[in-house]
């Protein structure tokens, strides 16, 4: 199967009891989505590393279950044949250059020279890369030079320019203004609609909302809601695992008690859903 | 202008970082006991450069500060720590203690606290952020977010009378914000004024008594966060986006903008 | 938001035809002066006719002024701080030239320090030659296409790249610590006192960094055998490289002859 299989996974980091991923079952077909939510420590990067094969290949620690990508048992390959379907973001963007390349444009085509691409090519490629990113006129700048905002762009930039079926990021966007974050998840519409499948673990819900078409909820380790974000985000478990409702939700939620949405309605996560489910008094 | 009866008063502050590159232009703004406001913009603004000047981090280029109603150029900035304290945003930039108690006592002992106070001052930060299980814990044993609380938790125990937090919610979850939104009403009541440099505009609209905004430099508002919020143009211009009920209150016109969901429906 | 520094360098953009030349060429040429200078007999003439040559080459690339001004502040300190030191106190000092009370100035070391001046002087201008005319990218990249595996690449490039981001972040760990009331100024004790609230930041500040970045890599490729392909041409020709291989061959026998000789 094409996608992510993760079966029966617990993780253990080296030198710790506590697991931090506790018998994770899940499937991310081809083409999805998917949002990864939870509190703090609850798992969500330990998930996304396993995902990439950095734990437990670079990471180590005790593993038990399996992870296949696009049918392949991770387990028997190494982390940079999984990195030829699977990209990763992490959420410290100066961290992840290279640190050896001295303009921006040379940093995103890395990448491609390690695959071996023709020369020809990898310039098309990065070119049309850095105009999906917008950073086509910082191409000729030191990544050392650029903001923290623009690095994290960067790094995207260098992960898409492989062309990963399938895109992981973890918090991306914990850097950027309001304006840089839409143009992020924007960007990885995009990419979805192409056919990258994408895996992303967030904190802010409304965007999940607005952009996800499947939410993993985790809590503690283990997977405890798994569904359409319709339905995850405004269930009641939420408050339980340490989350809370978009303001959307909320909002909706106060308006039923008062008898101000509509009959038959379900609970709205977007802007768009809950205007249509106010009802004038 | 007079800076007496202000605890902080920039007048006309310019800075520059060379020439050409004007982080600052003649920024004004006075800001009272008991006031918690909120400092916007796009990346790269100006936010943190100008909260650089309130503890005498950076010298203005021309204008002054005063904190307090004292000339912020005559004092160090450790002197100045006494009365400004300034969260950082990236928490491994101050981590330098082996425990996580210590680590909070650092601030407090730096500025030369008796032994009791500062038990009672690290007591109280350490519980304002759920660390109190956590105290005997090396802070790098500690995952990000615990140890973002520890670095909030360092600046808290400092008690001084005016407290900056750049970014201070960045990568919590919404328990951690609860955590810290409790702490801002207890530090509200305790008279502290209380500036806040963040993204989080729902938080914002929340949580905060007004706004200050920046756009490459220049203050473009301070007031409000109904006005601020009304004004789409400058919203979009700053890279800002209206929070939430915002958008629902704007949508159905209501006669008073709303900024809470409980807000909303009252008055729908 | 403070404007990030670029990597400290000295390259000035330009055309002429010594920005042309290969990196390798650059690097072989001041090595085969530098040996010239050294170990080939002929004393004043020699080194005066070198000097001429490399003066010579600034002019001829354009880069003439900027050089002058990094040339004088690097030798004035120099000539000021040698021709006193070796005129008064050089071992074979026994000619006297001028001798004022206590002051005695000789010969010997008087030509001996003018000497080693115009050989450091030689170097400098070698030197800038290389530093003003060659893109730090082109080397970097140089490097690794030649040497086939980024490695080395990696261990030249990322100290010159990454000192900007390391003071940065030097400046920011010392402002957090001072804004918690570290008070880095006074006595040595105190002064000691503030060092580690600096360096236990730092050191583990930049292990998370490595460890990230390593990874980093591995996802990129950075140690696939599979054949690289390289973005960056650095233009070279086989006249380019028959000079690199005769200057290096030149090199060779200057100091076969001093050893032999």
């Amino acid at each position: 199967m094409s996608g992510i299989e993760i079966e029966r996974l617990t993780y253990h980091y080296p030198g710790t009891d506590n697991a931090s991923l506790k018998d994770v079952s899940l499937k991310i077909p081809r083409g999805e989505f998917a949002a990864i939510i939870g509190a703090n420590n609850s798992g969500k990067s330990t998930l996304c590393c396993a995902i990439s094969g950095i734990v437990p290949h670079l990471y180590h620690g005790r593993m038990h279950g399996i992870v296949r990508v696009n049918g392949t048992d991770i387990s028997v390959m190494s982390v940079s044949e999984i990195a030829r379907d699977v990209g990763m973001v992490m959420p410290i963007p100066g961290n992840q250059l290279s640190g050896f390349h001295y303009t921006v444009f040379e940093e995103v085509a890395f990448g491609l020279e390690n695959k071996g691409m023709q020369r020809d090519k990898i310039i098309e490629r990065v070119k049309q890369v850095l105009l999906m990113t917008g950073l086509e006129d910082l191409a000729e700048r030191s990544p050392y030079q650029l903001s923290g905002g623009q690095q994290q762009r960067l790094v995207l930039a260098a992960s898409i320019a492989l062309e990963p079926s399938i895109l992981v990021l973890d918090e991306p966007t914990a850097l950027l203004d309001p304006m840089g974050t839409t143009e992020v998840f924007t960007l990885l519409q995009r990419l979805n609609r192409q056919g990258t499948t994408i895996v992303i673990a967030e904190h802010r819900l409304e965007f999940i909302a607005e952009y996800a078409d499947r939410v993993i909820a985790l809590y503690n380790g283990k997977k405890v809601l798994d569904g359409i974000p319709q339905d995850i985000l405004t269930s009641s478990v939420l408050k339980k695992i340490g989350l809370e409702w978009t303001r959307y939700t909320q909002v909706a939620v106060l308006a039923r008690e008062r008898g101000l949405w509509a009959a038959g309605k379900p609970l709205s996560t977007s802007f768009f859903d809950t205007v249509n489910g106010m009802v004038k008094k | 202008m007079t800076q007496k009866g202000f605890q902080i008063c920039i007048d006309n502050l310019t800075f520059k970082y060379s020439e050409k590159i004007i982080a600052l232009k003649n920024i004004s703004l006075n800001l009272i006991a008991g006031e918690c406001v909120a400092l916007v913009g796009h990346n790269g603004s100006g936010k943190s450069t100008l909260a650089r000047h309130f503890n005498g981090l950076l010298r203005p280029f021309a204008g002054k500060a005063w904190i307090q109603g004292i000339d912020a150029s005559t004092q160090s900035v450790s002197q100045l720590a006494k009365r400004v304290a300034l969260l950082f945003q990236n928490p491994d930039d101050q981590i330098c203690r082996r425990t996580v108690r210590d680590e909070v006592a650092f601030g407090p002992k730096n500025l030369g606290y008796s032994e009791k106070k500062i038990d009672q001052l690290v007591n109280k930060a350490l519980s304002s952020f759920d660390l109190l299980p956590f105290q005997k814990t090396n802070p790098h044993d500690l995952g990000f977010s615990e140890r973002k609380r520890t670095a909030l938790a360092s600046i808290l125990a400092m008690d001084t009378p005016i407290i900056v937090f750049d970014e201070p919610t960045a990568g919590f979850d919404s328990h951690e914000i609860n955590l810290f939104v409790t702490t801002l009403q207890r530090l509200r009541e305790e008279g502290k004024t209380v500036l806040i440099i963040t993204h989080d505009m729902d938080f914002v609209a929340e949580n905060t008594t007004r706004i200050l905004c920046l756009l490459n430099g220049e203050k473009v508002f301070d007031g409000n966060a109904r006005d601020f919020f009304s004004d789409n143009n400058l919203l979009s211009n700053c890279r800002l986006l209206p929070p939430q009920v915002v958008r629902l209150s704007t949508h159905f016109r209501q006669k008073r903008l709303a900024v809470t969901p409980k807000e909303f429906i009252e008055i729908a | 938001m403070h404007p990030r520094a670029s990597y400290p360098t000295l390259f000035i953009p330009g055309d002429s035809w010594l920005h042309r030349i290969h990196p390798f060429n650059k690097l072989c040429y001041i090595l085969l002066t530098g040996v010239s200078a050294y170990l080939l007999p002929g004393e004043w003439l020699k080194d005066i006719v070198l000097l001429l040559i490399n003066l010579g080459f600034l002019l001829s690339a354009g880069i003439f002024k900027s050089a002058w001004k990094l040339i004088w502040k690097t030798m004035l300190p120099l000539v000021l701080f040698m021709i006193p030191i070796h005129g008064i106190l050089y071992p074979g000092n026994h000619t006297l030239l001028i001798s004022l009370q206590w002051f005695h100035l000789y010969r010997e070391g008087l030509l001996f320090a003018c000497n080693t001046l115009l050989h450091l002087l030689i170097l400098l201008v070698a030197s800038l030659l290389f530093v003003f005319t060659t893109l730090p990218a082109d080397l970097i990249s140089t490097i690794s296409q030649t040497a086939g595996s980024p490695v080395l690449a990696y261990l030249i490039g990322s100290p010159l790249l990454l000192l900007p981001a390391m003071r940065e972040r030097i400046v920011t760990i010392q402002s957090a610590q001072q804004s918690r009331g570290l008070d880095t100024q006074g006595n040595f004790l105190k002064r000691c006192y503030g060092l580690f609230p600096l360096l236990i930041p730092l050191v583990l500040g930049s292990l998370i960094e490595i460890e990230q970045r390593s990874v980093a890599l591995e996802l990129r490729g950075f140690k696939s055998e599979h054949p690289k392909t390289f973005v960056r041409k650095v233009s070279d020709s086989r006249l380019q490289k028959r000079v690199r291989q005769l200057m290096l061959v030149l090199t060779i026998c200057i100091i076969g002859y001093r050893v032999v000789g």
